[in-house]
């Protein structure tokens, strides 16, 4: 490593095969890194987010309520340190028109790139502390 | 080893210097076979090209000998060392922009908690706190002189802004609305 290296004409890689499950490097993977049966962080709050869309009371709640079922949900089924549900504490005051573009930006920012939630994107403003 | 790959491509904000893209071999490469073999983050290791006292172009790069065998921590921690040095890098150039007084209470929100720098950011906001994303792609916060969050900061070069609303109103959470403000 070093000055020496980088006057080499080019840069030598060598590939090695590695055991599958090498954990990555920042801390962030530790929530993206998993097996191929598990649902990612977001994607379990997109699943707890529909289920509380679907309950036949949903539309008799108040925002509150539904507020306090879903986290309830989440804090059980992702943890306190999960990013997507403290990307969700944040967004949950955040202007409720902008609250599921918010929610993408925070899925792509831990590399689910590809997230989506139809049941956020039409009921995200109905949810509120 | 494809969400490693993809939550790495993803953080290329914080591993880009201010001399370009870094040579990213690795990055392109992961999860993918290369010359018969798989290549994964974690065999990474970062050779810097010293420009005086201060690393200046960062190549990464993967060596079969040797480190392969060592802890995964290992790794973690070289990693760190070189995202460490591109944070402070890039703080440098967004406190240059701003005006003194203010510059020196600016901090990266890589720092400020577990999650990735942007969900960071919307914590900090829900706070009562400003945060932006500059130019340079790093998101950042400004405190007072006590280490509290300020509201209404207004910084001179952003992409990207969160802060509370005024008039500013926390729910029995101690939470504030916030709202987000793009840079046209």
């Amino acid at each position: 490593m070093g000055c020496d290296y980088k006057k080499m004409t080019c840069r030598i890689f060598v590939m090695v095969v590695l055991a599958a499950g090498v954990v990555a490097c920042s801390e962030s993977n530790k929530n993206s890194v998993q097996s191929a049966d598990q649902k990612s962080e977001f994607g379990v709050f997109c699943d707890s987010f529909t289920s509380i869309t679907e309950r036949q009371d949903f539309a008799n709640m108040s925002p509150t309520h539904r507020y306090n079922l879903l986290n309830a949900e989440l804090e059980q089924k992702l943890g306190e340190t999960s990013s997507a549900y403290i990307a969700w504490l944040a967004i949950a005051t955040a202007n409720p028109s902008i609250r599921y573009k918010l929610l993408e930006d925070a899925a792509h920012s831990v590399g689910e790139s590809h997230w989506h939630c139809e049941s956020a994107l039409d009921h995200i403003a109905e949810v509120n502390p | 080893m494809g969400d490693a790959a993809e939550t790495i491509k993803n953080h290329k904000n914080i591993i880009q210097t201010t001399g370009g893209t870094i040579a990213s071999i690795g990055l392109e490469q992961t999860g993918r076979k290369v010359a018969g073999a798989f290549v994964t983050p974690a065999t990474w290791v970062l050779n810097y090209a010293a420009e005086g006292s201060t690393p200046g172009l960062v190549d990464i790069g993967i060596y079969l000998s040797g480190f392969l065998s060592a802890p995964a921590a290992i790794v973690t921690g070289v990693m760190k060392a070189f995202v460490d040095d591109d944070i402070s890098q890039k703080l440098g150039l967004i406190k240059g922009k701003e005006p003194a007084k203010y510059a020196k209470f600016i901090k990266a929100c890589y720092n400020y908690g577990a999650a990735s720098p942007q969900i960071n950011a919307m914590t900090i906001a829900s706070r009562g706190g400003t945060a932006w994303v500059s130019s340079v792609g790093l998101w950042v916060y400004i405190t007072d002189a006590k280490d509290r969050l300020v509201a209404d900061y207004h910084p001179s070069d952003f992409v990207e802004m969160y802060r509370p609303l005024k008039p500013y109103r926390a729910n029995n959470q101690g939470k504030f609305a916030w709202d987000v403000i793009i840079k046209k």
